[in-house]
């Protein structure tokens, strides 16, 4: 009972339910956990407890009427008799809920700020054009003629990525770039 | 048996803000990554296969 009553509190639909709990007594007090309660549960199909347990004046009337001729009993009253019975129909507790809107769209939202993300990494970020600005000749310590030459510079791989668009001589350091032992491609 | 449609007695956040939600969210995807894609200068490495055409690198 308990497991049952834990998994309508979990779920979702015990949020409306709640919200679209019907003034007909349905109110239950904190010290009723352990009593036999009213679940809407589509593989508990007939709850323990009837949902109306306080019944108006009117609604003993009609439990009084229930008790004769079922065929005296207008079509609102077998309906009456069926919500104080029960609170949701199986149809009303199985309808879809427009949940998935919202997890898509918030979904799609995020990653939308990823590119955001990448967008900041671009401009300021490790990768970012201002990073990759050559030193100057002196910061290399160029000595004689090691800074000069077809082995001025240690081959490096293309940049890829967040690094400037093309593939091409971006050395790591001031170079002649037509010697440079890179690939060039034409796009 | 006649059926009594029941209406919701309180639409849930779902209800409401769903399709503002999602239409917002699907716009701002597309447009921030096709600007990325487009605008913004970033090597996203795709196959040189029926691309680009290698070329001398020494240049004749």
């Amino acid at each position: 009972m308990l497991v049952t009553r834990v998994f309508s509190l979990i779920g979702k639909r015990a949020i409306s339910t709640s919200v679209c709990a019907r003034a007909h007594g349905s109110v239950v007090k904190s010290d009723d956990f352990a009593l036999p309660s009213y679940v809407d549960r589509r593989d508990y199909p007939l709850p323990d407890v009837a949902h109306v347990r306080q019944l108006s004046a009117s609604q003993k009337a009609l439990k009084e009427k229930e008790k004769a001729s079922w065929s005296s009993l207008t079509r609102d009253e077998k309906v009456e008799l069926y919500r104080i019975r029960f609170n949701e129909s199986f149809a009303e507790m199985n309808r879809g809920t427009n949940e998935w809107k919202t997890v898509v769209g918030t979904a799609l939202f995020f990653i939308g700020f990823t590119a955001l993300v990448l967008i900041w990494e671009k401009h300021y970020g490790e990768y970012s054009v201002e990073s990759r600005a050559a030193p100057t000749h002196s910061a290399q310590g160029c000595a004689g003629r090691t800074c000069t030459g077809p082995w001025s510079q240690r081959w490096a791989p293309p940049l890829q990525g967040l690094s400037q668009g093309t593939f091409g001589a971006q050395g790591y350091g001031a170079g002649d770039s037509s010697v440079s032992p890179s690939l060039s491609w034409s796009a | 048996m006649a059926r009594q449609s029941y209406p919701k007695c309180a639409p849930d956040f779902h209800d409401k803000y769903g399709n503002v939600v999602l239409a917002s969210g699907t716009t701002f995807c597309i447009a921030i990554w096709t600007y990325i894609v487009t605008q913004v200068e970033i090597e996203w490495n795709l196959s040189p296969v029926g691309r680009v055409t290698p070329k001398e690198w020494r240049g004749q």
